[in-house]
């Protein structure tokens, strides 16, 4: 079936009526962000499925949530009293039998004084047109209604069908291991020999029992046989379990696998952002240390004016001249003690003199007074005037006591020793200023060094802030998510080894018990007497035969499968990366341990690539998917494919590639496009290529732009057709 | 996919030629509506049309046996 028609009245920013025609091959809508594509694409998918996309919710809304947000504003605002329809009908044609189906879904409000009533829910309504030139008529057995939807868009493929950009990622999530095998169980055949299968093992279980009962029948020994039975029964029992834990642990070990497969790509960036983390990490450590180490060199460097007494630098004068002083000083008072020493000696000797004539202190001195007053000697009792002899003899007589009073006072103010002192710490402090220099060099040079290391630091530090943020750019990882990546991958290694001992001993076990079963089986056997009915023999064999064909034929066509989505995986793959110059590899849907296959790329020896771009990872997605439906088409199945914005997820140059591609896998194929819209040559291409099977193609441009629609109640969204 | 082509991915599995139930010849030639003469063969249509005419399994499984028990 293909879609003839969409018709909108009302129907969010499409006010008025609208009416898009399509025809086979690739149509196109084309608008830039904000125009009304993706309410274009709201339109398919509400008339299907009663809902709506939210993009502030990131979710699908049905009517009862959206109400009269599905009313055009414009609609809305111009009617005061009275009924507002929003209504989307979509016609389908049967180009087989020329049936023709019209869906249409329709949600009223009444307006009453200003006031907006709402309804609670939509009307949906299928017309049947059986015949070219009958008339429609309204389809009202639901189950019919069923089975024409059903016909349209099988709720099976619908994902692989009706997508936005976005949705690409989900569709075959590569986290998620089944969904690939899932989508080829949907889209194929494979089912049937699944459920084949099932039934050959049942049956085998069934002549199992059968034969077991007769083999106990015929049993010389039947208690011996009845224990045997049970071994056998318990050790089945084991088996099946066993069966079921390996097949859980063969479900997380690929899982592991795939997680490590999925972060195996970014390991290395994530290696490289991690070791750049370290080297700023030690790095910022040497720095705060070379810093910490500069910053109390520089305080010592103050602190070492005083202590290692730099402020004397340059006093070695003070010295030289305190130590020519000193020596002066220590001559002038060897010649004063010298001079003292002569001068005690001639008082000596005086003394001996004045002893020979009188006393000392004889007469008093208050006696000397009174004749030096009276110039008269009362001693001899003669006259002793003034400036004579005899007045100076008798004044001599005076002065004596008084000399050795100053002597003593003199040797109050002694500071010799002191002196001395001070010259040795000169002298010991001359050697140290002699040194300053080299002292002060040595301290310098220790902080231009730190102060080269500090920069040199630094600069390394720039170096590696400038890689780091160099890989962050390319790689998209940011510090924290690498670190994530990195213990990630280093966890799921460990599940993976401890999930790939475990299956290996369980293996081990199983065997054993196999081995066991075999035995027991051997001796009920060897218990029988007389003969085992021959159909029943036969039966048996019969019966393994076709379990063991049933499985094999599975795996076989299975197998092939694969092989033919691969190839025409890689078809596509190959056509929609024409564009692109970057490396692209092969598609190659690997087998995992729990029997799922996921897809990979791989270069021209068969390994895998890793590193490969987003776009080329969203384009293998959209490769399987199209093999998928280009395996349904072959059996004669033909869906339309409704997408908006396919192609904002990859980059422009895939463009051309996807749509070449899609006009050959689906029959009809509508795009909502935003790449055509900027880019007149690629427009240009779209409309002339003959490798494109075009359709209708359509521009989409509101009358208000999105930045200035505070009011919309004036927003009309006009269509024009290109062709 | 039709009955035939179902049968027909069975019986040229190669596993089923070393079982030798049937020549390489007569496989070929065989049809769905014809009785092959050959008990696994007729077992695996019975499947087939039980999978195909969406017989339940219990059904499918007791024709086979009782097929078997000629």
């Amino acid at each position: 079936m293909i879609i003839e028609k969409i018709e909108l009245e009302n129907f969010l920013c499409y006010s008025g009526n609208v009416e898009l025609k399509f025809k086979e091959g690739l149509n196109v809508v084309i608008g830039d962000n904000g125009y009304g594509k993706s309410k274009l694409y709201d339109a398919f998918y509400w008339v299907l499925y009663d809902q709506t996309f939210s993009s502030e919710l990131k979710r699908f809304q049905y009517t009862k949530e959206t109400k009269s947000n599905l009313i055009s504003d414009k609609a809305k605002f111009e009617v005061e009293n009275g009924r507002i329809n929003s209504r989307v009908s979509i016609t389908f044609l049967n180009d087989r039998n020329q049936d023709c189906y019209t869906l249409e879904r329709k949600y009223s409000v009444n307006k009453i004084n200003g006031e907006t009533i709402e309804s609670n829910d939509s009307e949906f309504i299928i017309w049947k047109r059986e015949y070219l030139y009958s008339k429609s008529r309204i389809v009202s057995d639901e189950e019919e209604k069923k089975r024409i939807l059903n016909n349209i868009m099988p709720v099976n493929i619908k994902d692989y069908l009706w997508f936005q950009g976005e949705q690409v990622e989900s569709i075959i999530d590569f986290n998620n291991q089944d969904t690939l095998t899932k989508a080829i169980n949907v889209l194929s055949n494979i089912k049937r020999y699944d459920e084949i299968k099932e039934i050959a093992i049942n049956c085998v279980k069934a002549v199992n029992n059968e034969y077991d009962k007769e083999v106990k029948r015929l049993s010389k020994d039947s208690d011996k046989s009845e224990s045997l039975s049970s071994q056998k029964e318990i050790i089945n029992r084991k088996i099946e379990t066993q069966l079921d834990e390996e097949r859980e642990l063969k479900k997380n070990l690929a899982r592991a696998e795939e997680k490590i497969n999925e972060i195996l790509t970014k390991i290395d960036d994530a290696s490289k952002i991690r070791d750049f983390q370290n080297k700023k990490k030690n790095a910022i450590k040497n720095l705060e240390s070379l810093t910490n180490e500069l910053e109390i060199e520089q305080i010592g460097f103050h602190r070492k004016m005083f202590k290692n007494k730099w402020l004397l630098k340059g006093t070695t004068f003070l010295h030289d001249s305190y130590s020519k002083l000193y020596d002066e000083y220590v001559q002038e008072k060897l010649k004063s003690e010298t001079a003292e020493i002569i001068k005690s000696e001639h008082l000596k000797e005086l003394n001996k003199k004045l002893q020979s004539r009188l006393p000392i202190n004889v007469p008093e001195p208050i006696h000397v007074k009174r004749m030096l007053q009276d110039e008269w000697c009362y001693v001899c009792d003669r006259e002793a005037k003034k400036g004579s002899e005899a007045f100076e003899k008798i004044e001599s007589l005076l002065r004596i006591p008084e000399s050795e009073d100053i002597k003593n006072k003199v040797r109050n103010f002694d500071f010799s020793l002191d002196l001395k002192k001070l010259y040795h710490v000169s002298l010991g402090l001359n050697q140290w200023i002699q040194n300053i220099d080299d002292n002060i060099n040595e301290t310098l040079l220790k902080i231009r060094d730190l102060n080269l290391k500090i920069r040199d630091i630094r600069n390394e530090l720039e170096k590696i802030e400038e890689d780091i943020q160099k890989i962050i750019s390319v790689t998209s990882l940011n510090p924290d998510e690498a670190n994530n990546i990195l213990s990630t991958y280093y966890i799921q290694k460990k599940y993976e080894d401890d999930f790939r001992e475990k299956l290996n001993n369980l293996n081990q076990t199983l065997e054993l018990n196999r081995q066991n079963l075999s035995s027991i089986e051997v001796e009920l056997a060897s218990l029988v007497t007389g003969t085992i009915p021959e159909y029943l023999t036969a039966k048996k064999q019969i019966l393994r035969d076709f379990e063991a064909i049933a499985i094999n034929t599975r795996e076989r066509v299975f197998d092939k499968l694969i092989i033919q989505l691969e190839n025409e995986a890689n078809i596509h793959y190959s056509e929609m990366t024409t564009g692109n110059r970057s490396t692209k590899g092969q598609i190659k849907l690997k087998r995992k341990i729990n029997g799922n296959y996921m897809p990979e790329i791989i270069d021209s020896d068969g390994n895998t690539l890793l590193g490969t771009n987003t776009s080329n990872l969203i384009m293998v997605k959209l490769s399987v998917i199209m093999a998928i439906i280009s395996a349904k088409s072959d059996s004669g199945e033909n869906y339309t494919l409704i997408t908006d914005a396919p192609t904002s997820v990859f980059g422009e140059d895939y463009t051309f590639g996807f749509c070449k591609t899609i006009s050959k896998v689906y029959k009809q194929s509508i795009v909502m496009s935003k790449e055509f819209y900027n880019n007149q040559k690629l427009r240009n291409e779209l409309l002339t290529n003959h490798e494109i099977k075009i359709g209708k193609v359509y521009t989409v441009i509101p009358t208000i732009l999105e930045s200035e629609r505070s009011n919309r109640n004036n927003l009309i969204t006009q269509v024009h057709a290109l062709n | 996919m039709t009955k035939d082509e179902i049968l027909k991915s069975y019986l040229n599995d190669p596993l089923f030629q070393e079982m030798d139930y049937m020549s390489k010849e007569k496989c070929e030639k065989i049809q769905f509506g014809e009785s092959s003469g050959v008990k696994l063969v007729e077992i695996i249509k019975l499947a087939i049309s039980g999978n195909i005419d969406r017989e339940s399994e219990q059904i499918t499984l007791r024709k086979i046996l009782s097929y078997l028990n000629k």
